[in-house]
């Protein structure tokens, strides 16, 4: 203590009174310090909840004017479009949170309906220039506006030079990235994946969900050959393209699979066995069993899977021998395989499994 | 020159304050990392719903095994609620771990279940497996029950992991109420990173006082109780201010045995739930850290800033005291199994940052906070220090106790606002001013009596007696 005392700090504490000793006068300044802070924060959760109270009013506010204006505007035969959608757009359209409940509402309408009325919305968006909020979003600096306004640009189908977007499909921010991939998709006429070959970092599982879908229920132009992608430089790209062979029918680019089974990587020849698999590829079934006993254990089990949907009793027994002594996960699904084959003698392939557990164990 | 007994109390002193300043500095840096992190999950979350994903034929099934042990009473609907999970493809995997009561006769009855043949392997060493039982109603495909013999919760998951078929394991507990996108979001780190997912958590509530109906949430409420109450503080704190801090910069060692996903291949290989512990969530996960690290594999552990689970806290004092004495000696009992990491900087963040954090500031907080308490009472009775320095001092733990959870709640408000009603903010920041004087010498106390447990090797979980989610709110 006796070095605290030493220090002067007399010009801090001047306005407590001199009697007090030193450690005191911290004590009590540390303990208004910590109330102030408390107090703040206190205040600030108060403003805060009255913040988000008068936020939230005023959106649910501006989305029943929006809810009734869009109905009267798409299925009202007597509404005066050119004066009502101007007086809304003077009186309500002006300040930023109005412009982006706008944009959110019309999204909301756009994703439930179709055709002409799908369309209209889409003359509203432009009419109200919601679509040049959209771009100076895209161009702000802030990641999240960027993804907002690819999200609104897209689901409206507005198009954007391409090539503002294709920096935006390496953007650090995984949001910005899938969103520039989407954008790409669903403006897409005739290419839809083109971007894939500027992407420079591997697609997740979770953006290929994404994009299987976009091209399912936002694409319209022709399917693409997926196996233009099947020499990717990026093994997700690979993989991708495979599944989508598989999910597309294109039986014809099963020659195009079949050099895959020997491909480096371990995800790339599973994908291969699952999508041949899925093709119903049966000429398959010999060449997998040869090659059962050199792969890893991910692939055996894919060959499994494979046998068992493509195969039958026989060709699972040639599998017998070739598993090793330890390799448990894979007898478990040899034998649950062998007992799906054989139904009526489950109860003796149990009895197989446990004996060569009771010897091996 | 000898040493004065004046001496050695300014050295303590010194101590006990520089512990002080570096566990407020703690906090100050977690608060701000969590406050980044909270901040760019909302903005990357708040423009589009990622529910119609649950349509997708890609996303991975999983094995949900939530281990059941006396839980006869509320077992069919527990088990009834978890069925009615929105999610794609799964299976439940509920462990009756030797029940003295009738947990196996009730779910075999209600559900209609049959012992099967059924194929599995001892991957991990458990108690035996007494059956495997399947329902013969196909409404209930996705059910199965394992009977095994008494092991505890560690025993009972390991067996899950052993008998389940999915390559991906959510451990649950049976009566957590999940929200109803909560799979969804807690599988997505593991889909969304490039680098190898081995785990992710995500943030636990307080059920106790809401509205449930049909295993779902209906109406967020403040719990009545006071200790059930503070308790929601606390979790606000570990969970927005801890955790998510923690995630950032992917130091995170514990993810709770309430509700996490791991990846079923790097458990088994890390050897599954320690038994020897009664801090099994958090041992396994710092195991699977180590042997991912040690293996030089690089992964990640993903952290939801979504509150995705719901879990009934204890009411009663007996009760809290039994689960934070195991809590201090799980986190012991991890922290001495991986002492080998701690100040390590092979194990990086993990060796540098987080157990040396979780061994200064959670296991030994309460002892040092204990003795240091003592401490001062000794300097007081002796007259080393004046009542006055007492009291002021005094008065700037408590001002920082309430400071830290007013700072917790301010981040609830600023995140999720799961709490509408303006009179359960109010109640909360009350429940803040009391706290430092009421509940936190309590726990403290609790800890205290988990390390002298620990060291005279008690190793049972204590009797976790639940009032029972169904028979207070649910409609």
């Amino acid at each position: 203590m006796a070095v605290i005392y030493s220090i002067d700090l007399q010009w801090i504490f001047g306005y407590l009174p001199d009697d007090i000793p030193f450690v005191i006068k911290v004590n009590i300044m540390m303990t208004i310090i910590f109330f102030v802070f408390a107090i703040f924060f206190v205040g600030f959760i108060v403003l805060l909840r009255l913040y988000k109270i008068f936020r939230n009013r005023k959106k649910e506010e501006q989305r029943l004017l929006l809810e009734d204006l869009l109905n009267s505007y798409l299925f009202d035969e007597d509404f005066d479009k050119e004066r009502e959608l101007k007086k809304f757009k003077d009186e309500h359209l002006n300040k930023s949170l109005e412009i982006k409940i706008a944009i959110k509402e019309i999204l909301l309408f756009h994703s439930n309906i179709k055709g002409e009325s799908a369309i209209q919305l889409r003359e509203l968006f432009l009419r109200w220039k919601l679509d040049e909020f959209c771009k100076k979003q895209l161009a702000d600096r802030a990641w999240y506006s960027k993804s907002r306004a690819l999200f609104s640009l897209s689901e409206m189908l507005i198009k954007v030079d391409l090539e503002k977007i294709k920096p935006l499909l390496n953007h650090k921010q995984d949001e910005v990235r899938q969103q520039a991939q989407l954008y790409f998709i669903k403006l897409a006429e005739d290419n839809p994946l083109e971007f894939l070959d500027h992407i420079d970092k591997p697609l997740t599982l979770w953006e290929e969900i994404f994009i299987e879908d976009a091209l399912k229920n936002e694409y319209h132009g022709p399917m693409p050959d997926y196996s233009n992608w099947l020499h990717s430089l990026q093994n997700s790209v690979v993989e991708f393209a495979i599944r989508m062979i598989a999910k597309f029918n294109q039986f014809e680019n099963i020659s195009e699979l079949l050099p895959l089974l020997d491909h480096p990587s371990e995800e790339v020849r599973r994908e291969a066995i699952r999508s041949l698999s899925a093709l119903e590829h049966q000429e398959i079934i010999d060449l997998l069993i040869s090659k059962f006993e050199t792969e890893t254990n991910l692939v055996k089990k894919t060959i499994l899977d494979a046998i068992k949907h493509l195969g039958g009793y026989n060709d699972l027994l040639m599998l017998k021998d070739k598993m090793q002594d330890n390799e448990w996960d894979l007898k478990i699904k040899y034998y649950s395989i062998a007992q799906d084959f054989l139904p009526e003698k489950k109860q003796s392939i149990y009895t197989q499994y446990e004996k060569e557990k009771a010897l091996l164990l | 020159m000898g040493i004065t007994f004046d001496d050695i109390a300014n050295i303590a002193s010194w101590l006990f304050l520089v512990y002080g300043i570096l566990i407020c500095l703690g906090y100050l840096f977690s608060a701000i990392f969590s406050i980044f992190e909270i901040r760019d999950y909302k903005r990357s979350n708040n423009y589009r719903d990622e529910i119609a994903l649950l349509q997708a034929s890609e996303l991975p099934p999983v094995s949900i095994l939530a281990p059941a042990y006396n839980e006869g009473l509320n077992i069919v609907e527990n088990v009834r609620s978890l069925l009615t999970i929105n999610y794609p493809s799964f299976e439940i995997v509920i462990i009756n771990d030797g029940s003295k009561d009738d947990t196996m006769q009730r779910l075999i009855d209600e559900y209609d279940l049959e012992k099967q043949d059924y194929l599995f392997h001892y991957f991990i060493k458990t108690k035996t497996i007494r059956g495997v039982y399947k329902s013969k109603n196909t409404a209930f495909k996705n059910l199965l029950v394992i009977d095994k013999e008494n092991g505890g919760k560690a025993d009972a998951l390991n067996t899950g992991i052993n008998v389940c078929s999915h390559d991906i394991i959510c451990c649950i507990d049976v009566d957590c109420i999940l929200e109803y996108d909560a799979m969804l979001k807690l599988i997505k780190p593991f889909l969304n990173d490039r680098k190898k997912v081995i785990a992710s958590g995500g943030v636990i509530r307080v059920a106790n006082s809401c509205v449930i109906e049909d295993g779902r949430i209906l109406e967020v409420r403040l719990p009545e109780k006071f200790v059930a109450r503070v308790q929601v503080i606390e979790y606000f704190r570990a969970f927005l201010m801890g955790r998510m801090a923690w995630s950032r910069v992917d130091g995170l060692l514990l993810i709770s045995g309430a509700f996490g996903m791991f990846d079923k291949q790097i458990a088994i290989e890390a050897g599954g739930y320690n038994h020897n512990t009664v801090g099994e969530d958090m041992e396994l996960l710092v195991r699977m850290r180590r042997m991912m690290r040690e293996k030089n594999i690089p992964y990640k552990v993903g952290f939801v800033p979504d509150p995705l689970c719901w879990t009934e806290v204890p009411q009663s004092w007996e009760i809290l005291k039994r689960q934070r004495n195991r809590w201090t000696r799980g986190t012991a009992e991890t922290l001495l199994l991986h002492k080998k990491m701690i100040f390590n900087p092979k194990y990086g963040v993990l060796g540098l940052l987080s157990t040396p954090f979780w061994l200064f500031f959670e296991w030994m907080a309460p002892l040092i906070e204990f003795s240091g308490t003592v401490f001062f009472i000794f300097l007081l009775w002796f007259g080393l220090i004046s009542w006055k320095f007492f009291f002021t001092f005094l008065f700037v733990v408590y001002a920082f106790a309430v400071l830290f959870s007013i700072t917790a709640l301010f981040f609830e408000e600023y995140s999720f606002q799961q709490y509408k009603k303006p009179k359960y903010i109010f109640k909360l920041i009350g429940t803040a001013f009391l706290e430092p004087i009421v509940y936190h010498p309590f726990v403290m106390w609790a800890a205290v009596r988990g390390n002298w447990d620990l060291i005279i090797g008690k190793k049972s979980w204590g009797e976790m007696t639940r009032t029972g989610l169904s028979n207070s709110s649910k409609k």
